[in-house]
C-alpha cells in the first residue's frame, strides 16, 4: 500500500499499526470532500444527460470510542454517504482515510484487508440476513470470509450471540424464526464478528417498533461502552440522535449544513435549516404543544440532479438574500461559537424548546 | 408561522356529549394455515364530535385492524368480523346492506392512508379524483364539483389549486400526495375522519405541514378524528384523548395529558420510557423486554405478563384477564395493580434520569 | 434502583412457572429489563403466548407443496411411471419385441393383460409403452440437467457482472431463441445420424437453455441490490461466494420450475423427432416412434396411436402440475409467519 499524506489529517499508520485498535478519542476516519454523482442517462444511444449529486463533497472525521451521527431527510445522500466510506459504492471523488490510508483510492483488493476495520449494520432486518441460511452460519460468514472461523469460531459465535443478546442455543434457526429486534441482534452480531474499530450503522432501528428500538439503542451503547467502538450512525431521528450522539452532522441536499457536537446542534443551532428541523419534531410531551414556534418550511426538497445555485437550501430559506443564489456558503465557524455551519447568515437560535 | 393555540384537556362538554362513534366489544379474526389470528379482541372505543382521539400501539396492535373493521374494509375470508358493535349516530354499521356502507364510506366516515402514492390512482388527474369522490356522494354539475375541488385544495395549502387541478398524481411531492388526501376526506364534510399512520412515509418537515393542515380538516369539518399512529411524538401533538392497544386489546385510555405524564398501564410506560427525547437528554432508556406477542396464542391472562415489570411473578396476572378498570370519566386502564403505577414511575425515572410526571405546566 | 414495595401475594421465586420459547429467551441486559431463561419448563396453566414452532424452509416448503392436491397426485404419478419405466425388465409383462402370435392386431382387453392391445406382428403395446416411456425419461432428464446448468450458469454470469459481459451473453441467448429449434434438430439429426438417446438429449438441451438464463439473469440482477449481498459484500466476500452462497441459492425457485418446464418440452419434443422418424433408433420404442409406427393402421387399430399419445400428454401434464406445486410452495411472498 503506498502511503499518502493526508492534507491536515494524522500520517498515514504503519502497515502492521492497522489493525491495532486506536486510543479512545484518536481520529480514525477523516472524510474528505467526498462526492458521489449518479449518472442519468436514456435516450437511443444511452448517453448521459445529467447527474444525481447525491452526495456532493462531504467532509467529516470521527474519532475512536465516539458517535457520528448523520441527519437529514430523505434523498439527502446520508446513506449514500456511508455506502461510499464501506466501499459498497465507489465515491466519484473525494477521499477516506482510515488512519491515515485513502480507502477511496484502494483497489477492491486492498479494500478488502480494510473492510474487517469498517462494518455496516443495516436498516431492513427482514432483507439485510440471507433467508436460506442459518444464524450461525450468518455470523459465521465474515470469519469464514477471513479464514478465521478454524480457529475457534464455533466459540466465538456463540459468544457473539450472548453478546447481543441472543440465545446460542438458536444458532440452528433460520432468520425468519426471529422477531425484527432479534434480527437486527443477528445484524450486529455479525457485523461484530471479526472485530472491527468502526461500525457504520445505517438507520438501523427506524424499522423497529419503539420498545424493541429501545432495546437496540441499549445494546448499541453497551457494545460501545465495552469495546471502544466508533459508529458513524446515520439517521432521520432526531431523537433518537440526541440519545446516540456524541456529534452530528446535519445534511441537506448532498452537503453537510452544520457539524458540532449533540450539544451545540440540539441546544444552539446555527443553521436555519437545522432549526427547522429541530422545530418540526414533535415533543413527546403535550404540555408543550403551542408553546414553541415552529418553523414551518414552505416547499418540498428540491431534485438533486438540478440543485439550487450557491445555497441549496436557499429555496426554502426565510432568509435567503442574493447572495445566497450566487456564492455557496462554506461550512465555517462564522463567528467563533464554536461549530461549523454553512450559511451567509448563520445565526445561533434555540428551538427545540421554544 | 406559529401552532394555532390548542386545548391540552379535551374539549369542553366532551364527557357529556353523545359520542358520534362507538365501537363496541369488537373482535375480528384472520384465518390462517397456522390458526387463528385473533387480531382485535373485545375492543370498546368512542369518539365524539370535534375531538381527535389518538389511538397508539405497536404493529400488531389492532389499531389498524380496528379502524378497517368499522369502515368493513377487512378482506373476507380471511379476516371475519366476529362480534360486536359499531354505533355511527346510534346505527349499527356491522348491520348496514353492503349498499348502504358504500354510502357511508367516504361520506359519514373518511379515511386518510400512510401512503397516498398507493391510494391514488396513476392514470386519473388528482383533481378528477377528488371530484368524483364529491359526485359520488352529492347531486352536483360537474364545474360545480371542480369548483369545490379547487377549493378544497387551497383549503389544504396545495398552490396553485386550479392548476394542480389537472395534474396527475406522480406530479405531486409526497407532502402535497397527503395534503390532497386530505381534501379528498374531507370532501363530503365527514362525521369521522380516520387518518391511519398519515405522516409515517413523510419526512419531518413534511410531517409538520401536513398535520397543521389535518388540525384544520378537523376545524373546518368538526368531525371526530381518529388518528392513528406509534409515533407518541404525533399523539402528544395532536390528540386531545388516547387509546393504547395492545395485542389486540385496549390497555389504557385517558386525556393525553393523563396518557403522557401519570400512565396506568406498564405497557403505556414502557412506550414513554424507551422513548429518546429530542429536547431533553436522558440517561438510559428502558425498553420493554422482550418481543410482541403472538396474536394467535395471546399470553393468557393478561397478555403483557411476560413482558410486565410490575406483574413479574404474580399469579393474577397470569391467569385473570384484567377487565378495563374504570379510574374516572373516560379514563380506565386493564391493570390488576394499576395503583401501584406511581412507584413503578418513579422506579423507570430513576434510570431515564428524565421526569414523566413532570411539573404541572 | 428503588423495587416498588411488593405486596403479599407475589410468589417466591421458585413458584414462578418457567417461561419457554422463542421470544422468552431474547434475554434483555438491561438496568431495568428483566432476564428470562430459556429452560424448557414442565407446561403450566397458563402460558406467555410466545412459544414459536420451529420450521426450517424445507419444513415451510414440504407444507405448502404438500397441501397442493394436483401436484402431490401428479408427484406420485410420475413416481410409479418413472419406477415402471426403469424396472421395465421387472414390471412389462412382454419384452419389447415378444410376439403373441395368438392375439394380433387386438384392441386394449384383459386377456393376456393386453392393456394397451397389441400391433400387427401380435408385440404387446403395454409393455412397448413402459419400454419407450423410458427412453423418452432418459433423454427428457438429460436435456434437463444440462440445458439447467448451461442456462443457470451464464444467466448468472450475465446478472452479476452486467454491462459488456451480460449484453454479448443476452444476444447470444437471444440468437439461440430465434432459431427454429425443429429445423435445427432436423439438420443435426441428419448430420449426426440419429440413435442413441444422449445425443438427441445433448442437442436438445444445447438449445433451449436460454430461457432459463434470461430467468436466472432476472433474479441476479435483482438479488444484486439486496442488503443482504450487500452485506455480504461490506464483510469482504469475493464474487464466487456471493454468488454460490448467496444468491444462487435464492434462485432455486425458479430454476427448479423452469427445470419441470424443461422436461414436459423435452419429453414432447422427443416424441415430435421420433414421429419424423429422427430421434431414437428403432428397435428401441421411443413413445414418438410408437406413435409413427401405428400411423399406418391409425383407421383400423385406434389405440396404436391413442395409448402412447395419452401416455405422453399425461406425463408431459403431471410433470406441469408438480411445476405449478413447486411454484407456489417456493414463493416467498407466501410466507407464513
Amino acid at each position: 500500500m503506498t502511503a499518502v499524506s493526508t492534507p491536515g489529517g494524522m500520517q498515514p499508520v504503519p502497515e502492521d499499526q492497522l489493525h491495532v485498535r486506536a486510543q479512545i478519542g484518536e481520529e480514525i476516519l477523516r472524510v474528505d470532500g467526498l462526492t458521489k454523482h449518479f449518472p442519468l442517462r436514456g435516450g437511443v444511444f444511452n448517453r448521459q444527460y445529467g447527474a444525481v449529486r447525491a452526495v456532493d463533497g462531504v467532509s467529516l472525521t470521527i474519532n475512536a470510542g465516539e458517535t457520528v451521527s448523520l441527519v437529514g431527510e430523505s434523498g439527502c445522500g446520508k446513506s449514500t454517504t456511508g455506502r461510499c466510506i464501506v466501499r459498497l459504492l465507489d465515491p466519484t471523488a473525494g477521499h477516506v482515510y482510515f488512519k491515515g490510508h485513502d480507502l477511496a483510492q484502494m483497489s477492491h483488493r486492498q479494500m478488502r484487508q480494510m473492510r474487517r476495520e469498517i462494518q455496516i449494520v443495516f436498516q431492513d432486518p427482514y432483507a439485510s440476513l440471507n433467508p436460506r441460511i442459518n444464524v450461525n452460519e450468518i455470523i459465521a460468514e465474515p470469519m469464514r470470509i477471513y479464514g478465521r472461523y478454524k480457529d475457534g469460531g464455533k466459540e466465538r459465535v456463540k459468544e457473539l450471540m450472548r453478546i447481543v443478546g441472543l440465545n446460542p442455543e438458536h444458532g440452528n434457526r433460520f432468520p425468519h424464526e426471529f422477531s425484527g429486534g432479534q434480527r437486527q441482534r443477528i445484524g450486529i452480531a455479525r457485523a461484530l464478528a471479526l472485530n472491527p474499530q468502526l461500525l457504520i450503522l445505517d438507520e438501523p432501528v427506524s424499522a423497529l417498533d419503539v420498545s424493541i428500538q429501545a432495546q437496540v439503542i441499549n445494546l448499541l451503547e453497551d457494545l460501545q461502552n465495552e469495546f471502544g467502538l466508533a459508529y458513524l450512525f446515520i439517521a432521520h431521528d432526531l431523537s433518537v440522535v440526541r440519545h446516540l450522539s456524541d456529534r452530528v452532522a446535519v445534511m441537506y441536499l448532498g452537503h453537510v449544513v452544520e457539524f458540532g457536537t449533540k450539544h451545540e446542534i440540539f441546544e444552539n443551532p446555527t443553521h436555519p435549516y437545522t432549526q427547522a428541523l429541530l422545530s418540526a419534531v414533535p415533543l413527546t410531551d403535550p404540555r408543550m404543544r403551542g408553546k414553541r414556534e415552529r418553523i414551518v418550511l414552505e416547499g418540498d426538497v428540491p431534485s438533486p440532479s438540478n440543485p439550487p445555485s450557491g445555497c441549496r437550501f436557499r429555496t426554502r430559506c426565510w432568509k435567503a438574500e442574493d447572495i445566497c443564489a450566487t456564492e455557496v456558503p462554506e461550512l465555517i465557524d462564522r463567528f467563533g461559537h464554536g461549530h461549523p455551519s454553512a450559511c451567509h447568515f448563520a445565526e445561533p437560535k434555540a428551538v427545540i424548546r421554544g | 408561522m406559529g401552532a394555532e393555540p390548542q386545548f391540552v384537556d379535551a374539549p369542553t362538554g366532551v364527557a357529556d356529549a353523545e359520542p358520534l362513534l362507538s365501537i363496541r366489544d369488537l373482535v375480528t379474526e384472520f384465518k390462517t394455515p397456522d390458526g387463528i389470528v385473533h387480531a382485535v379482541d373485545g375492543v370498546s372505543y368512542e369518539v365524539f364530535p370535534g375531538e381527535t382521539l389518538g389511538v397508539v400501539g405497536e404493529s400488531g396492535s389492532g389499531k389498524s385492524v380496528t379502524v378497517m373493521s368499522v369502515l368493513r374494509l377487512i378482506p373476507q375470508p380471511p379476516g371475519r368480523i366476529a362480534n360486536g358493535q359499531i354505533l355511527l349516530d346510534g346505527t349499527d354499521l356491522l348491520q348496514l346492506s353492503d349498499a348502504d356502507m358504500r354510502k357511508v364510506r367516504g361520506k359519514d366516515v373518511a379515511m386518510i392512508f400512510q401512503d397516498p402514492m398507493t391510494s391514488l390512482n396513476p392514470v386519473l388527474s388528482v383533481g378528477d379524483q377528488l371530484a368524483e369522490a364529491i359526485l359520488v356522494h352529492n347531486d352536483i354539475g360537474e364545474d360545480a364539483a371542480r369548483k369545490r375541488v379547487v377549493e378544497l385544495l387551497e383549503l389544504v395549502g396545495v398552490p396553485n389549486a386550479d392548476q394542480r387541478f389537472d395534474q396527475y398524481p406522480h406530479e405531486y411531492s409526497g407532502g402535497m400526495r397527503q395534503r390532497a388526501m386530505i381534501a379528498m376526506a374531507m370532501a363530503n364534510q365527514p362525521k369521522i375522519l380516520i387518518a391511519d399512520e398519515p405522516t409515517t412515509a413523510l419526512d419531518v418537515t413534511i410531517q409538520a405541514q401536513v398535520l397543521e393542515v389535518l388540525q384544520r380538516a378537523k376545524q373546518e369539518t368538526n368531525a371526530g378524528v381518529i388518528l392513528i399512529t406509534h409515533d407518541l411524538g404525533v399523539i402528544a401533538e395532536m390528540a386531545d384523548r388516547v387509546v393504547v392497544m395492545y395485542g389486540g386489546r385496549v390497555v389504557e385510555t385517558g386525556t393525553v395529558d393523563e396518557i403522557f405524564h401519570s400512565p396506568k398501564h406498564p405497557y403505556t410506560l414502557g412506550l414513554l420510557s424507551s422513548l429518546p427525547r429530542p429536547d431533553v437528554d436522558m440517561e438510559r432508556l428502558v425498553p420493554i423486554p422482550g418481543q410482541p406477542p403472538s396474536l394467535i396464542n395471546l399470553p393468557s391472562g393478561c397478555s403483557f405478563h411476560p413482558r410486565c415489570h410490575l406483574g413479574e411473578g404474580r399469579q393474577t396476572c397470569r391467569t385473570e384477564i384484567p377487565p378495563l378498570f374504570e379510574l374516572g370519566p373516560m379514563r380506565a386502564s386493564a391493570c390488576h395493580f394499576h395503583e401501584e403505577m406511581e412507584d413503578e414511575i418513579h422506579r423507570v425515572e430513576s434510570t431515564t434520569g428524565t421526569a414523566i410526571e413532570g411539573d404541572e405546566a | 434502583m428503588s423495587e416498588p414495595s411488593q405486596p403479599d401475594e407475589r410468589p417466591k421465586a421458585q413458584d414462578v412457572p418457567v417461561r419457554t420459547g422463542l421470544g422468552g429467551a431474547d434475554i434483555v441486559t438491561d438496568d431495568a429489563g428483566l432476564h428470562r431463561a430459556d429452560d424448557s419448563g414442565e407446561a403450566p396453566e397458563y402460558h406467555d403466548g410466545t412459544q414459536i414452532v420451529a420450521r426450517s424452509q424445507w419444513q415451510l416448503f414440504r407444507r405448502r407443496f404438500f397441501r397442493h392436491k394436483l401436484a402431490m397426485g401428479s408427484m406420485l404419478f410420475l413416481l410409479i411411471i418413472t419406477l415402471a419405466a426403469f424396472n421395465a425388465e421387472r414390471v412389462a409383462p412382454y419384452g419389447f419385441n415378444e410376439i403373441d402370435v395368438v392375439m394380433r392386431s387386438t384392441p386394449p382387453t384383459f386377456e393376456g393383460w393386453h392393456l394397451f392391445g397389441t400391433d400387427q406382428l401380435g408385440r404387446d403395446y403395454f409393455s412397448r409403452v413402459i419400454y419407450g416411456t423410458r427412453v423418452s425419461l432418459q433423454v427428457a432428464v438429460v436435456v434437463a440437467i444440462i440445458s439447467t446448468l448451461i442456462g443457470t450458469t451464464l444467466g448468472a454470469v450475465a446478472g452479476y457482472y452486467r454491462g459488456w459481459v451480460d449484453a454479448i451473453l443476452m444476444r447470444f441467448a437471444d440468437l439461440i431463441i430465434i432459431v427454429p429449434l425443429l429445423a435445427v434438430l432436423l439438420i443435426f439429426a441428419a448430420f449426426f445420424g440419429q440413435g442413441q438417446p444422449m445425443r438427441i438429449g445433448v442437442i436438445i438441451a444445447l438449445l433451449s437453455w436460454p430461457s432459463l438464463a434470461r430467468i436466472v439473469r432476472g433474479v441476479f440482477l435483482s438479488l444484486r441490490e439486496k442488503e443482504y449481498v450487500q452485506a455480504a459484500r461490506a464483510a469482504g466476500a469475493g464474487d464466487l461466494r456471493i454468488m454460490f452462497r448467496h444468491m444462487l441459492p435464492n434462485t432455486m425457485g425458479p430454476i427448479l420450475v423452469n427445470m419441470t418446464l424443461v422436461l414436459a418440452a423435452a419429453i414432447l419434443l422427443e416424441a415430435t423427432l421420433a414421429f419424423l422418424g429422427l430421434g431414437v433408433n428403432p428397435p428401441t420404442p421411443a413413445l414418438g416412434l410408437l406413435i409413427n409406427a401405428g400411423r399406418s393402421s391409425m383407421l383400423t387399430s385406434w389405440w396404436l396411436i391413442i395409448m402412447p399419445g395419452l401416455t405422453i400428454v399425461a406425463i408431459a401434464l403431471a410433470i406441469n402440475f408438480v411445476g405449478d406445486g413447486l411454484r407456489d410452495a417456493l414463493d416467498p411472498t407466501q410466507q407464513e409467519k
